[in-house]
């Protein structure tokens, strides 16, 4: 039976199995007397060892079972004794490590040094997987040469992924290829951008490659080139390579299948219409096929987000293992992990999130500190700041060290904002110093994180002054990220409110509406930590904030609580519709001049919801009147 | 210059111009979609494919007697902006076959550029990326 | 000798088009079928040069008729007839033994190309 094709999910499933056991760990060093926690671990590696084996990879299973076994000894003693601890997060380490060469196809890595009981010395810098060298020349027979191909492809061909593998075969009966990027298993999951390259040895002549590569269809060039010590280009490596699978909702996947069912069946329709040439029944079918692709992009859109915890997760382990190495006392505080963003900002904001964890940690906190991480979302804009309480960053000294660098000269020093002094840390040149001081310091990389960021869309700022810490504020467009709104309606029209606006929503009957001090307020009644609270809360009419004609009285209003500055708002709308996850466009101008957008979506049918804010609905009001309540309601 | 095309169309009675490389599509009685808190001249959105363009009613944005439902939806070049344009009648396009000249001292709207004239009278050309600009900075 | 062919797809119109197309070029016929269950039927009788495959079918679906002609003649030519946005499959079909795929809508020239191609007609 060819395992290959399991491959990918063997990685997937080791590398969740593996991030749970680091959690573990971590919860059981602060207390080993949890049996519960010590015996999911040794679940864990026996997991491991299971998938490993049965896939063939020895020595991961090999590992995994001599970690089972430790465990399997401490679930009987009852408790982990801190010195195990150490062991056993190498142990991961080094299954990590034995996942990254099953990945890149290389052979297993050694373990006996773990065996041997000592710690395996630094984890080597991970590389990008190098192509197989050409391997003992003496396999080589006769004419065979080695060849470096690239084949390009046109840019609209379709399905290139699979053009792609189809060349690789026929290589592979021509020759044998050694390597290929993307590779062949990357290839299968259709990853591929215009580009292929392909090491390997072959009778053929280039010419007789040329020809039977070039006469496929979508091909637009193919070249050669002698292998040469230059290596391939190392394909784009995912920065976090568990983020290249991706575990889809049943629900989600339940609605594909049904989406795809529809289409089948329009399909269908069509091609009946087309036949009779019934042109009004074309029409239509074309016109569900449109709706139909549309919402199918809005599904598959949706698959790709991912919370913020994916590139998070990790960071623990970094913070304690750095701290153990160092004598530092560092506490890492994460806020707003469930924030979900769209996968392609989450790889490309992994490393840039780590390397801003070192720089505070390594730079910026002395002895002892916190290092926060705070993800939120504010109108159109997710919002990541990465913050600690060290000692800072002097602007003064900054603008002194860029003039010295040359990185501006004295003039510009003058005029510039102390905002932009700090930005100076991101220029290439500030953190090249022969020496890493404290402050140059600061800007290791800082180069990368900015052009990262702005990439996206997005920009970042950078808040600091001496011995008041540093704060890292990246905001990204929202347009690649899901939200879930409340739909409501108001005078016949369909608006959303985002959920993390929204305290509850509740319906009321006109006898519970009481006026008082010139507005109209509700009393409401809830548990809040066994608590019973009651409170009045202030209506505030949807319809007159929208400059809608008001509604006619009815028996019972239903009301949004949202929080607005610190306080409770009641907002009276007509009715409440329901809870959506959506896909949240930015707006362009003018509509984002109109104030109190947070953005806007499609729905399945269509058509467009705007998403309204409800604090910035209020700010103009405010100023006019503070207690503009529901006359309406 | 004369391989120039102009796409033709009506708001409150008169006519104009708008050359072509500014226009993405004109679309017919398209759905409009309640944009909250829009001023009155933007009577909804629409969903050109995907895209989320406000429609302006050109109409009563220059100034003539509003119309009751826009028959006709001019979403302008995508790679201007994000505009459409609401207007009474839009269809017809002509090539230019010879320089435009430049609006008379009494035209007053300050997004006509400049007149051409055929057997029908007036063409009024409107400058788009003018248009745009004044609405971005709304 | 001209190649024969079996084309395979659950839609008149686009059997029609492929035969058309076929015809034109001078191509032999060697039968139709409309679903998977006839195609890999029709396979064993007919023995033709070259399938083109159709991938979303009643009864069975192309990949699977696909999986069957091959396990029964590895040499098997079989081309997938796919549409726009369907990679994974496409990339399956592949992996399950195509010879090669075109995607509709179908250009004349390209799929003439790709008849040539994995029938051996071209210099290579």
């Amino acid at each position: 039976m060819d395992m290959s094709k399991y491959k990918g999910m063997f990685l997937a499933e080791a590398r969740e199995h593996l991030q749970n056991m680091g959690a573990l760990l971590l919860a059981i060093e602060k207390d080993p007397g949890n049996t519960d926690d010590t015996e999911s671990l040794f679940r864990e590696a026996h997991s491991i060892k299971g998938m490993a084996a049965s896939m063939g990879y020895v020595r991961t299973a090999e590992l995994a079972h001599c970690l089972e076994d430790l465990m399997s000894g401490f679930r009987r003693s009852g408790t982990v004794p801190a010195s195990a601890v150490d062991r056993l997060l190498a142990g991961i380490d080094l299954l990590e490590g034995l996942l990254e060469d099953i990945s890149s196809g290389r052979e297993e890595r050694e373990i006996g040094e773990f065996f041997s009981g000592q710690e395996p010395g630094k984890s080597a810098p991970e590389q990008p997987s190098a192509p197989s060298e050409p391997r003992d020349s003496a396999e080589f027979k006769g004419k065979e040469q080695d060849l470096r191909l690239s084949v390009e492809f046109n840019s609209d061909a379709a399905a290139p992924a699979a053009r792609a593998l189809l060349i690789l075969r026929e290589l592979a009966g021509w020759g044998r290829v050694f390597s290929s990027s993307p590779s062949e298993e990357d290839l299968r999951k259709g990853a591929i951008s215009g580009r292929m390259e392909v090491q390997l040895a072959t009778k053929r002549s280039s010419e007789d490659l040329r020809l039977l590569i070039g006469s496929m269809s979508d091909v637009k060039k193919v070249d050669f080139s002698e292998p040469s010590s230059q290596k391939l280009p190392a394909p784009p490596r995912p920065l976090k390579e568990n983020s290249r699978t991706v575990r889809v909702r049943t629900a989600l996947l339940d609605r594909l299948i049904n989406l795809t069912g529809e289409l089948i069946t329009n399909r269908y329709m069509l091609e009946t219409a087309f036949r009779d040439d019934r042109e009004t029944d074309v029409q239509e079918g074309l016109h569900r096929l449109k709706r139909l692709i549309s919402e199918l992009q809005h599904q598959v859109l949706q698959a790709r987000m991912m919370p913020l915890e994916s590139i998070t997760g990790h960071l623990p382990r970094l913070v304690r293992t750095y701290c153990r190495k160092t004598g530092k006392k560092i506490a890492l505080r994460i806020q707003g992990e469930e924030v979900e963003l769209d996968r392609a900002i989450l790889e490309t904001l992994s490393d840039p999130l780590m390397h801003m964890v070192r720089n505070a940690i390594d730079h910026g906190i002395e002895k002892e500190g916190e290092v926060r991480i705070l993800a939120y979302r504010e109108k159109d804009m997710v919002i990541l700041e990465i913050s600690d309480d060290g000692r800072g960053m002097d602007p003064a000294t900054i603008r002194d060290k860029s003039v010295e660098k040359g990185l501006l000269n004295p003039e510009q020093a003058l005029v510039l904002r102390e905002r932009d002094i700090l930005q100076l840390i991101c220029r290439s040149g500030f953190s090249t110093a022969s020496q890493v001081t404290e402050t140059s310091g600061r800007g290791v990389g800082m180069d990368v994180v900015k052009s990262s960021v702005e990439n996206l869309g997005g920009s970042l700022d950078i808040f600091s002054s001496k011995n008041h810490g540093t704060r890292f504020l990246l905001k990204f467009p929202l347009s690649v990220a899901i939200i879930q709104i409340l739909l409501v309606e108001c005078s016949g029209h369909l608006l959303g409110i985002p959920i993390t606006r929204i305290h509850r929503t509740q319906e009321f009957s006109r006898r519970q509406v009481s006026a008082s001090g010139g507005g109209l307020k509700v009393s409401m009644t809830e548990i809040r930590e066994g608590e019973v609270v009651r409170e009045k809360v202030p209506l505030l009419s949807m319809r007159k904030m929208l400059d809608m004609p008001p509604r006619p009285p009815s028996d019972s209003i239903s009301v949004v609580i949202s929080d607005i500055m610190g306080r409770k708002v009641g907002l009276v709308v007509d009715r409440l519709v329901g809870h959506r996850e959506v896909f949240v466009k930015s707006l362009a101008p003018p509509l984002d001049r109109f104030g109190g957008l947070a953005g806007a979506t499609i729905l399945g049918d269509g058509s467009v919801i705007f998403i309204v804010d409800p604090p910035s609905l209020l700010e103009k009001r405010t100023s006019v009147s503070s207690a503009r309540t529901a006359g309406a309601a | 210059m004369t391989t120039e095309l102009i796409l033709i169309f009506e708001v409150g009675g008169e006519r104009f111009g708008l050359t072509v490389k500014h226009v993405q599509e004109i679309l017919e009685s398209p759905e409009l979609h309640f944009i909250p808190r829009a001023p009155g001249i933007f009577p909804g959105a629409v969903n050109f494919h995907g895209h989320i363009l406000p429609v302006v009613d050109l109409a009563a944005f220059l100034g003539y007697t509003p119309k009751t439902e826009l028959v006709r939806v001019v979403v302008l070049s995508l790679e201007l902006g994000a505009l459409a344009l609401g207007v009474d009648a839009a269809g017809r396009i002509i090539r230019l076959e010879e320089e435009p000249h430049p609006a008379p001292y009494e035209e007053k709207n300050p997004y006509v550029s400049a007149w051409l004239e055929d057997e029908g009278g007036a063409i009024k050309m409107i400058d788009a990326a003018k248009l745009l600009a004044d609405f971005e900075k709304m | 000798m001209n190649p024969r062919i079996l084309i395979v797809d659950d839609a008149l119109f686009m059997r029609n088009m492929l035969k058309d197309i076929f015809v034109k070029a001078g191509y032999e016929i060697a039968g139709e079928a409309a679903n998977g269950v006839e195609a890999v039927e029709k396979y064993s009788d007919l023995r033709p040069d070259l399938v083109t495959m159709d991938i979303i079918m009643p009864l069975k679906s192309g990949i699977e008729a696909l999986e069957e002609i091959m396990a029964g003649n590895p040499e098997a030519r079989v081309v997938m007839c796919s549409a726009l946005g369907q990679d994974a499959l496409v990339i399956e079909a592949v992996e399950a033994g195509a010879k090669d795929f075109i995607v509709k809508p179908f250009k004349e020239e390209r799929v003439i190309e790709v008849v040539r191609r994995v029938t051996g007609q071209t210099a290579a």
